[in-house]
């Protein structure tokens, strides 16, 4: 009996030794770990935050718009202090949350592809893939520097605070401000890993191509008024693609309250948007575009009518590339890089060579027949004429306040101004402001130094 | 009828014909010699069952001997009688029950066991208990019920409002466990009929959970079936009722009045702010509130300033909410049926029940609810038995009226909506677009695009339909007189299947068609949406089964008395979801049409987008394994100790299997002092005092090596590809939360059973318990928090119950008083230098160490400035610097002024039953006192944006002055946010939140049971309850209540028959 008694005792309570593989079931059929080739592709395809979450606070700090006195009075205390360049205390979320996620998903993604390398077959998958993880650290490190710190000088590169280069999905390694050179260096390093590895062009323009890279090292230089460099970059993206968008293109409705929702055209090299507003003041339905501006379209010029409403005393932006007329499209176009060649070549005194370049982009943008090639001219006035067409078509793209502060730093004087309840405030060139303030809740939490102001 | 099925039961049941050897027959009496009516008499072997007359006679057939005759009466102690062949004529007394101490089972969903054995602290409460008070959910039925429990209707995060002896974990699950007899129950809880429950045991210490593990921290809820008991009679039972809850009053809440409300629509247009909408309008059509539309079409010249100005002053007397009180809403009323037979002889017992519920509510919704019941229990030989169990429901819900809420005009709420002109006729309500678009576009070609939201109700129903069923086989084997093994299985599986369906006449079906439509050049009109209907669908379905072995071993030698019971289980629930759209939907003959959903169409309204559609796919496994076992020695039924054990492991995501199990522990001592012989003399006649101890803990999924992607369908908006998202980040250092219990307990009954009381004294001590902390989101960006052990709580409570049972001839009466007091505390709390600190209301942890855990702390109040404006204190100086108050100033929680607990400190019932011959009344009164809440007041910015308006507008600010009277800011424009924020989280909305409630009061009368027997019946009870009776006392003066619900005063009429 007593045996009996035992045989059961034990039958009982080490049937549940084995039960191993029923705790390895996976929990939710949603869920993964991120560590397959194709688990990294989708990461890296999230466009809501890969692509649409470019930087909103350069846009709503540049001159590219005004806020007419009931819009600005509708916005919040934060907003409204932002808009006078007065914010320096904000919290999360932010355009530093925004970007460093988007770094994060990069350093995750690399992680785990320099762990399945050995086993890989496909390896040209594997390529494009890593190469399209640096693009994107690269790309929200472009964003990051341009929005955190000051202009770049060669001079003063190694001592001026940039931004926190981060390369471990490990959250428990601390953060620090690396210097200005450092930044710059390491955007550089990702992206021309990247050209060898990714794939010459893309199907949708939401994935890193070969032209985009080249395209965003070609933004890099500009920034850093390496005018030679743009200018190769710039050449070795348009010799991948060099159409622009036609707007008498028959099914563009140029009238309409948003012509360009297809938003995916083949000018388009690299897709990026501001799909999520961190701040209202750069809402496109709140900010009008001054008449000042807006008289400088010629009246052929077909952005005249595809780009603004009239609205109040100013004009409404409808010229985003983008599916809704309260966000903006920020991403790299054919159009962009012409011009930035074009600016190179009249800084190089190739201003002819220059001038077609902007032809070559106006003639797009004119109705059809109407446009007359630019005449010579000095360079100096060539100068001031690809800036204002540059100006003129990348309007609220988000990239015309990193535009200002190179501007600036090579001496063009240009202030902001803006006014509010009949008050006039002026930012003058080269203010530390320009320098966007990090968020409160991140320096309290780490040892990562605010600008000085 | 009822004789009907009886007979048909009894025939099914017998097992075989016996024939008859005899008779005996006798007389019953009580202890004075009166006779008594209604005895139950049942004869074991016989399977054979008659009932005393008048006289207190009976006789009955006997088919072998020896048998045994079990006597049993309300009121009454059973009598059991052995039956010998020479025995043909008894006499019986029976001895009235009063002053009886019971002898409680208590179902721990393991094991049965006598509470006069536990250590642990349990509450028992029995299906009397259960059935003073109506609800057609269970677990409101416990409310005012048992002690140590408390309701917080208000709380999110839980499923069900319970809350067992406060709190043990910040951010973990809060949950209580349901047990549905031996087994968590995954379902809906309102699935469970209360009809059908037995008796509830409330499992309160860390020894009565330690045996349900890791998911028991929160406090175990068994619920017990019911089930046939071996010897008892077959008995039919009957039972109906009508519950009427009353209309809610829309009043309730303290909003804006209509007029003040478009005084404001007139300011802030006057102040330009609504410019934006007008100028955009011709490119979205979107609507104006009625009073915007008037000042719109004043400015255009369309209407004159005289008209304008008598059609505001129209719509200032429209109140949405006097509409909804006098024409929409409606009492709800649900009936109740109910029958059940249950029987239980030699070899078999069963029960069976069916009930169905129906209820309409306030706004026309509906909601059928029928179970259906089985239970049978067959003994195969002397020490086998086969447990057979199923329990199926069927519930159907379908929506009605819409919610006076949903009325929202371009994005405001808007309270002045007219739904009915003055005879009573319905108007339509222009909520999208502005009535000249509508009535313009398409010269009559499109489809009629008004909404008439007081009958388009029914052209898009919701139908949800839930169907459950749990079946479960046990089989339990005696192996030896010491040692017996059990296996149970379960399986269930629930639907729910809900649809929404918008018929081709509903507003949504016509408003989506109209605006994808296109005029052609032709003048024809073509839309991107087909024709008909669009369903949206969506089905759910949990299946779980259960496993359990287990083996007991019983061994009582001399004084000693050992028993053991240990086993495994394992449980697994899926949970599955998909959902869909279906356009071009009908119903007769039953089509739908394709669309394509990732294509982008042009509006009417000059925009494009994409179709509406939802498409939902979901999966989850949860498994659970367990090892547990208990074991308990007694000596001389005096003393005892406990001592349990469990581990639990389940398939949390990316855990390692070491990470996956977790021990749990309890010990425990009782010590039965009445059995003493020095307390021989006292009047005692139970005194026992428990102590328990124990640990439980928690893991959190983020405990794992690697991050958590959460993948998402390509949205052709978006993306063209699936996209992954890593929505938890991997943080491998975070530790086990762990939570320790410490229970001691006296039960006492003294004067000859007069008075009953039982106290617990307990106190809880969590340690690295989870919180989400702030972090540098530089390191990852999705979220600027996240996951860590960031604190340690400790609470302690008593928990006390008191009856008195009091008998004077024919009345009794039977006052109690549960009290409880609870206080927690946080001991610590990760708070990073230079981070402010933030008010509290009381719906979130307050992370301030010394305080509750659930705390109220607010800005200092300044009063109003001559401006109107709130001001608070930058050091002894009044300032309205609000970026400094908030962002600047509150670096020590100093700055902050606590006002309190924002749960109930102390908190209880007070309860009465006053009985006399078949009639019996009792109340319940429920207090909760020493907590604070906020009670809310105007938010400029919502107002303005949400159209959230606080009736205390009224009040505000408007002349120098006022700041000597009014405490409600001005009304400023442009508004700044945080001078809203200030003034809501400031002491100034803080009030006291103490009140007392009149629980319900239950009048009933159970007929004399002769002349029930002459009805046919064993019994029948009449019964009238009403609950929910309203506040009684309040300490604040406000005309608010302050646990902010509503709940209706429930009025229920029933009847309860036995056969």
């Amino acid at each position: 009996m007593k045996k009996r008694n035992a045989i059961i005792l034990i039958v009982t309570f080490f049937t549940v030794i084995g039960c191993k593989d029923f705790l390895d079931q996976k929990q939710n059929f949603a869920y993964s770990d991120g560590s397959s080739l194709s688990d990294i592709q989708a990461i890296l395809d999230d466009a809501e935050y890969m692509n649409r979450r470019t930087p909103t606070f350069p846009q709503a700090a540049s001159d590219d718009f005004f806020l007419p006195e009931n819009a600005f009075n509708g916005r919040t205390e934060r907003d409204r202090m932002l808009y006078m360049w007065e914010l320096v205390d904000y919290t999360f979320p932010n355009d530093w949350a925004n970007l460093y996620f988007q770094v994060f998903n990069a350093n995750l993604c690399l992680e785990n592809l320099d762990v399945l390398r050995p086993n890989i077959t496909d390896t040209r998958s594997w390529e494009e893939t890593y190469g399209a993880a640096l693009f994107f650290r690269a790309h929200a490190n472009y964003w990051l520097v341009t929005t955190f710190a000051k202009a770049y000088d060669r001079d003063a590169a190694d001592e001026e605070p940039g931004i926190v280069i981060r390369t471990t999905s490990d959250f428990n390694v601390p953060s620090f401000r690396s210097s200005l050179r450092e930044s710059y260096d390491h955007i550089e390093a990702d992206l021309r890993k990247a050209v060898r590895l990714l794939p010459r062009q893309v199907e949708v323009p939401l994935r890193p191509s070969q032209a985009a890279a080249y395209g965003l090292l070609a933004r890099i230089h500009l920034v850093k008024r390496e005018y030679d460099h743009a200018a190769l970059f710039a050449d070795s993206a348009l010799a991948i693609n060099r159409e622009v968008l036609n707007f008498n293109d028959v099914g563009l409705n140029l009238a309409s309250n948003l012509p360009f929702s297809e938003k995916y055209f083949n000018e388009v090299v690299f897709y990026s948007a501001i799909g999520v507003n961190t701040t209202s003041v750069a809402h496109p339905n709140n900010g009008r575009i001054d008449s000042i501006l807006y008289n400088t379209y010629h009246n052929d010029d077909l952005r005249k009518q595809a780009y603004f409403l009239p609205q109040g005393n100013g004009y409404r932006f409808k010229g985003m590339y983008i599916e809704s007329v309260n966000l903006c499209f920020t991403g790299l176009t054919t159009a962009e890089l012409l011009l930035t060649l074009a600016e190179c070549k009249i800084r190089q005194g190739q201003v002819e060579e220059g001038l077609n370049l902007i032809d070559e982009v106006l003639m797009n943008r004119f109705k059809y027949d109407s446009y007359e090639p630019t005449p010579l001219m000095p360079q100096e006035a060539a100068l001031s004429f690809v800036l204002e067409e540059r100006r003129k078509e990348l309007l609220m793209r988000g990239i015309r306040f990193a535009d200002i502060k190179r501007l600036n730093a090579e001496g063009r004087n240009i202030e902001l101004r803006r006014i509010v309840n009949g008050k006039e405030i002026i930012i003058a060139p080269n203010d530390t402001r320009y320098a966007m303030p990090i968020p409160l809740d991140v320096t309290q939490n780490s040892n990562i130094e605010q600008n000085q102001y | 009828m009822f004789r009907t099925i009886f007979v048909v039961i009894l025939t099914l049941t017998s097992v075989s014909v016996w024939a008859q050897v005899g008779y005996v027959s006798g007389n019953v009496t009580g202890k004075n010699g009166e006779a008594i009516e209604g005895v139950s008499i049942f004869l074991s072997q016989a399977e054979a069952y008659t009932r005393t007359d008048g006289s207190g006679f009976y006789k009955i057939e006997v088919i072998s001997y020896p048998d045994t005759i079990t006597m049993s009466h309300v009121g009454f102690r059973d009598k059991i009688i052995p039956l010998r062949e020479d025995v043909q004529n008894l006499r019986t007394t029976l001895e009235r029950r009063t002053e009886e101490i019971e002898e409680v089972v208590i179902n721990t969903g393991y094991q049965k066991i006598n509470k006069e054995h536990a250590t642990g602290s349990y509450e028992h409460l029995s299906s009397e208990q259960l059935n003073l008070q109506t609800g057609t959910n269970i677990l409101d039925r416990i409310e005012g019920m048992s002690s140590g429990v408390s309701f917080e209707p208000n709380k999110a995060e839980t499923l069900n409002p319970i809350k067992v002896r406060g709190n043990s974990t910040l951010n973990g699950p809060q949950d209580v466990l349901i047990i549905l007899d031996d087994f968590p129950y995954p379902g809906d809880i309102n699935n469970i009929n209360p009809n059908d429950i037995e008796s509830i045991t409330i499992l309160k210490d860390a020894a009565a959970t330690a045996i349900w593990g890791a998911r028991a921290g929160n406090g175990v809820i068994v619920l017990t079936s019911k089930k046939g008991k071996a010897g008892q009679p077959l008995s039919v039972d009957v039972n109906t009722n009508v519950l009427i809850e009353m209309k809610p009053d829309p009043f309730f809440e303290p909003r804006i009045s209509s007029a003040d409300y478009i005084d404001v629509e007139q300011m802030l247009y006057r102040n330009g702010f609504y410019d934006f909408d007008i100028m955009l309008n011709p490119y979205t059509q979107a609507a104006f509130s009625p009073a915007l539309e008037i000042f719109v079409q004043t400015k255009e010249g369309l209407i004159s300033k005289q008209d304008s100005t008598m059609a505001i002053n129209s719509l200032k007397d429209v109140d949405l909410r006097r509409t909804y009180r006098d024409m929409v809403y409606e009492n709800s009323v649900t009936q109740r049926y109910g029958a059940s037979i249950r029987g239980g002889g030699r070899i078999n017992t069963f029960n069976a029940g069916i009930n169905l519920d129906r209820t309409m509510g306030h706004l026309s919704q509906k909601n059928d609810r029928l179970n259906i019941k089985l239970d049978n229990s067959i003994n195969i030989t002397n020490s086998l038995r086969l447990d057979l169990g199923a329990y199926f429901t069927d519930n159907v819900s379908r929506s009605g009226k819409p919610d006076m809420n949903s009325f929202r005009i371009a994005n405001r709420t808007v309270p002045y909506i007219p739904l009915f002109d003055m005879w009573g006729n319905e108007l339509a309500v222009a909520h999208k677009y502005r009535p000249e678009f509508i009535d313009t576009i398409g010269n009559g070609r499109l489809l009629d695009w008004r909404y008439f939201p007081m009958s388009d109700w029914e052209n898009s129903p919701e139908t949800v339909k839930r169907r459950e069923f749990i079946a479960n086989v046990g089989l339990r084997y005696q192996v030896t007189d010491k040692v017996g093994v059990s296996v149970k299985y379960q399986r269930q599986s629930q639907t729910a299947d809900t649809e929404r369906r918008y018929l081709e006449d509903s507003y949504y079906a016509r408003d989506l068609i109209n605006l994808y439509s296109q005029i052609g050049s032709d003048g024809n009109i073509i839309s991107a949406v087909p024709e008909g209907g669009v369903q949206n669908w969506q089905q759910m379905d949990v299946t779980a089964y259960n496993i359990r072995m287990a083996t007991d071993f019983v061994h009582q030698w001399a004084a000693h008395e050992i028993n053991i019971y240990g086993g495994w289980d394992i449980q697994e629930v899926e949970n599955r979801l998909e959902s869909g759209t279906r356009y071009g939907y009908r119903i007769d003959p039953l089509t739908s049409t394709m669309v394509d959903v990732t294509k982008n169409y042009p509006q009417i309204t000059g925009g494009q987008g994409l179709l509406p559609y939802q498409n939902g796919l979901r999966r989850n496994i949860n498994r659970f394994v367990s090892v547990f076992g208990n074991a308990s020695y007694g000596l001389n039924e005096r003393y005892y100790i406990t001592g349990s054990f469990r581990r639990d492991a389940a398939n949390i995501f990316g855990l390692s299997t070491n990470d996956k199990w977790k021990p749990l522990w309890s010990i425990g001592i009782a010590w039965n002092l009445h059995k003493e012989h020095f307390m021989e003399h006292w009047n005692v006649q139970r005194a026992k005092f428990r102590a328990t101890y124990g640990k439980s803990g928690n893991v959190n999924p983020a405990k794992s090596a690697h991050p958590v992607v959460n993948f998402y369908s390509p949205r052709p908006q978006l993306n063209y590809y699936r996209a992954g998202r890593v929505t938890t980040i991997n943080n491998p250092s975070l530790r086990w939360e762990q939570v320790s219990t410490l229970n001691l307990g006296l039960d006492l009954t003294f004067l000859n059973g007069l008075v009953d009381v039982s106290a617990d004294y307990y106190h809880k001590r969590g340690d690295d318990l989870y919180g989400l902390a702030p972090y540098d989101y530089t390191n990852w960006g999705l979220n600027s928090t996240i996951e860590r052990n960031v604190a340690s709580i400790k609470g302690h409570g008593i928990d006390l119950s008191m009856k008195i049972r009091k008998q004077w001839g024919e009345w009794l009466w039977q006052p109690g008083l549960l009290f409880n007091i609870y206080r927690d505390e946080v001991l610590e709390y990760y708070h990073p230098e230079g981070v402010v600190y933030r008010p509290t209301s009381g719906s979130a942890v307050s992370p301030v160490v010394g305080k509750p855990v659930y705390g109220i702390q607010s800005y200092r109040w300044a009063g109003l400035d001559n401006r109107g404006n709130p001001q608070g204190f930058l050091g002894e100086e009044k300032s309205i610097d609000y970026n400094a108050l908030i962002n600047v100033l509150p670096m020590h929680v100093d700055s902050l002024v606590f006002s309190g607990a924002a749960q109930p400190v102390v908190f209880g019932n007070l309860s009465n039953g006053l009985h006399w011959k078949g009639f019996s009344l009792d109340f319940n009164i429920s207090f909760r006192l020493g907590y604070y809440f906020r009670r809310g007041g105007i938010n400029y910015s919502s107002l303005y944006t949400q159209g959230n308006g606080h009736a205390e507008f009224a009040d505000r600010w408007q002349k120098e002055g006022d700041e000597r009277i009014t405490d409600v800011p001005s009304m400023v424009y442009p508004n700044n946010q945080m001078r809203d924020t200030y003034y809501l989280s400031s002491e100034t909305t803080v009030e006291r939140a103490d009140n007392i409630r009149l629980q319900f009061i239950n009048l009933a009368y159970r007929l004399k049971d002769n002349y029930a027997a002459r009805l046919g019946m064993r019994t029948l009870t009449l019964s009238v309850n009403g609950s929910n009776l309203g506040v009684l006392w309040k300490k604040t003066k406000l005309a608010i209540d302050p646990d902010a619900i509503q709940p209706q005063r429930v009025f229920t009429v029933g009847l309860r028959a036995g056969f």
